[in-house]
């Protein structure tokens, strides 16, 4: 059965979103009917509000509210060291310890000639232009652990080494809280290549 | 390992076929056409996750299903003592596979617990055909036993997909540095491709022992069956994983240039082979269609004993098409190669009751129009003639 048009028009724009179907769709669209209208127009202008001030850093690619970022403008974070990542939700996940004290740099993906995405198409000369400025010691690669991952790691590297930058990767191996039993494979051979000698 | 039972839902023409299976050699037998083959086929399938015939899912839907076609296979079996139970289930859009119940997140987790090594009379393109076949032989065998060897050639194929399409579409993230150094997918491909290399080079030295003997009781008058493993990104015999690489480096900075004229990678170990000798000479252009038949096969039982060695446990030998070619005296040895020892599936168009013996087998089940007729055992009936036939079945 058809509902009525704004329904149908809500339904349709819900689908669009990652994970939603139909069905789901029709349960929100319903919630946001029945709920209080003043909530249900809360996200409307929760919507609006964030498309209309949430915009991408200049320097780092991280989501701000300003030219500059949160990160990029807090003064106690240390300039001289960058972190790279593929996505601004890799970068979540890097903040969420609240032990790095660097800046970021998010590429906006990984480079992927099979699906188009060329150096170009990705943030790398911007990076580039930050390490040029010479205020930069230590750049960290954490692309995922993939193929194109680790190709993208490899063409930062050998990008940002003539620039008498350090480059390094980001360690892997098996998660903490987990234990070596549950490790597949490739992660434990992963995880003796990138053995340390105990310090201490 | 063993395959204790089999349940077929919608499979080609195999409707419904539900059978429980002993140890020993199972003989699959009937006209042409019938669904002999289908039922080794789905036994591959539920093991691999693909079939052995055709790249195409598609065609292994059932023919002939009202509504949206599913193909279902589910398969019991035991594995170091402790039962498992594996399932798949294949519709037009979508392929699921299932371990004990599990949903299984990638098709490659389902590699290993029933291994499978197959047989069949394309076979002898192992010993007279394209380096492809050669290929499949050795990762089929590597993969069921390791995964990390599965991890690596998947890395690898996706590497050497997206260099391909980097130089056909001259992408700039092959000149990263102007240092003419190696691109960096190049870079993936010998990271991931020595490791397959140096597997590959070592099952060949020993599947080439295995298949030495296995070949000299099929052809004793033969001379030795000789395997060379031959790498297609120049690693040589005795390369240590660093040399291996430096090798492979080397020939893609060499080529590097033709590579970028042609578009298209030219040197790694998707270039591999093996060569076949017998008495020195090369199978593939001076051996008799006899000698590269018998080739094949003892490449096919150094498989399952290679196997049985690396794992502990025997894969299941699925055996299509017994009984075709061959003169008569080769043909009796080389079947007498069946009785392995290992569990067999087995299939012939042939008189059950001459191919039976032959390769010991413990059963014979007819095939007919997508249905399987099981009869008595063999020994059970040669002691004890049944009185009366089932329709449609042919004594045996």
């Amino acid at each position: 059965m058809k509902l009525t048009p704004a329904m149908e028009t809500l339904i349709a724009e819900l689908v669009k979103l990652p994970t939603i179907g139909r069905k789901s769709a029709q349960r929100l669209a319903f919630h946001l009917l029945r709920a209080k209208r003043d909530d249900a127009l809360a996200l409307a202008r929760a919507i609006e509000r964030m498309r209309e001030t949430v915009r991408f850093c200049a320097q780092c690619g991280n989501i701000a509210e300003a030219e500059r970022c949160g990160i990029c403008s807090d003064p106690s974070r240390d300039p001289s060291l960058i972190c790279v990542v593929e996505e601004v939700t890799d970068l979540v996940a890097f903040e969420r310890p609240g032990s790095f004290r660097g800046l970021y740099h998010v590429l906006g993906g990984c480079l992927s000639p099979l699906h188009g995405v060329t150096p170009e198409k990705l943030a790398i000369a911007p990076l580039m232009e930050r390490l040029r400025s010479g205020s930069v010691r230590e750049v960290i690669i954490a692309t995922n652990p993939s193929v194109d991952g680790e190709a993208t790691a490899l063409y930062l590297a050998k990008l940002a080494r003539p620039l008498g930058v350090r480059v390094t990767r980001i360690g892997m191996g098996i998660p903490i809280g987990s234990s070596v039993e549950f490790a597949d494979e490739i992660t434990v051979q992963k995880a003796l290549e990138g053995r340390r000698e105990i310090e201490g | 390992m063993m395959l204790c039972e089999l349940t077929i839902e919608g499979f080609r023409n195999l409707r419904q076929v539900a059978l429980e299976l002993s140890p020993g050699v199972t003989l699959f037998w009937g006209r042409n056409a019938q669904g002999k083959t289908n039922v080794l086929e789905a036994v591959h399938y539920v093991a691999t996750g693909r079939s052995f015939r055709t790249r195409y899912d598609r065609e292994c839907l059932p023919w002939d299903s009202e509504g949206p076609a599913v193909a279902r296979i589910e398969a019991r079996i035991e594995r170091g003592g402790v039962a498992h139970h594996l399932a798949i289930s294949l519709t037009e859009r979508a392929k699921f596979a299932w371990l004990d119940g599990k949903a299984l997140g990638r098709l490659g987790d389902l590699l290993g617990h029933l291994m499978v090594v197959v047989f069949t009379p394309d076979d002898i393109g192992l010993a007279a055909g394209s380096p492809v076949l050669r290929r499949r032989y050795m990762d089929m065998a590597l993969a069921q036993v390791s995964p990390i060897y599965l991890a690596h050639l998947q890395s690898y194929v996706e590497a050497l997909r997206q260099r391909n399409t980097a130089l056909r579409t001259a992408d700039s993230s092959l000149q990263a540095d102007g240092t003419g150094g190696l691109d960096v997918w190049a870079e993936r491909l010998v990271a991931h491709g020595v490791e397959i290399s140096l597997a590959r080079r070592s099952a060949i030295g020993e599947l080439a022992m295995l298949a030495r003997e296995l070949y000299g009781q099929i052809a004793p008058s033969d001379g030795p069956l000789v395997l060379e493993y031959r790498s297609g990104s120049g690693i040589g015999g005795n390369d240590d994983r660093f040399a291996a690489a430096e090798r492979f480096r080397a020939r893609l900075l060499e080529s590097a240039a033709i590579e970028r004229a042609r578009r298209q990678t030219g040197i790694g170990p998707h270039r591999d082979d093996f060569i076949l000798r017998i008495g020195g000479k090369d199978v593939r252009y001076y051996g008799s269609q006899g000698q590269q038949r018998s080739a094949a096969l003892a490449l096919r039982l150094a498989e399952v004993k290679w196997m049985s060695h690396k794992t502990g446990e025997s894969p299941l030998l699925l055996a299509d098409d017994l009984g075709v070619e061959l003169d008569s005296e080769r043909r009796q040895r080389l079947l007498a190669l069946f009785r392995t020892g290992v569990q067999t599936l087995a299939t012939t168009a042939g008189d059950p009751e001459i191919l039976g013996p032959l390769i010991g087998a413990d059963r014979a089940i007819e095939v007919h129009a997508g249905r399987l007729h099981c009869g008595a055992e063999v020994e059970k009936q040669r002691t004890n003639r049944p009185m009366g036939r089932e329709a449609g079945q042919k004594n045996i």
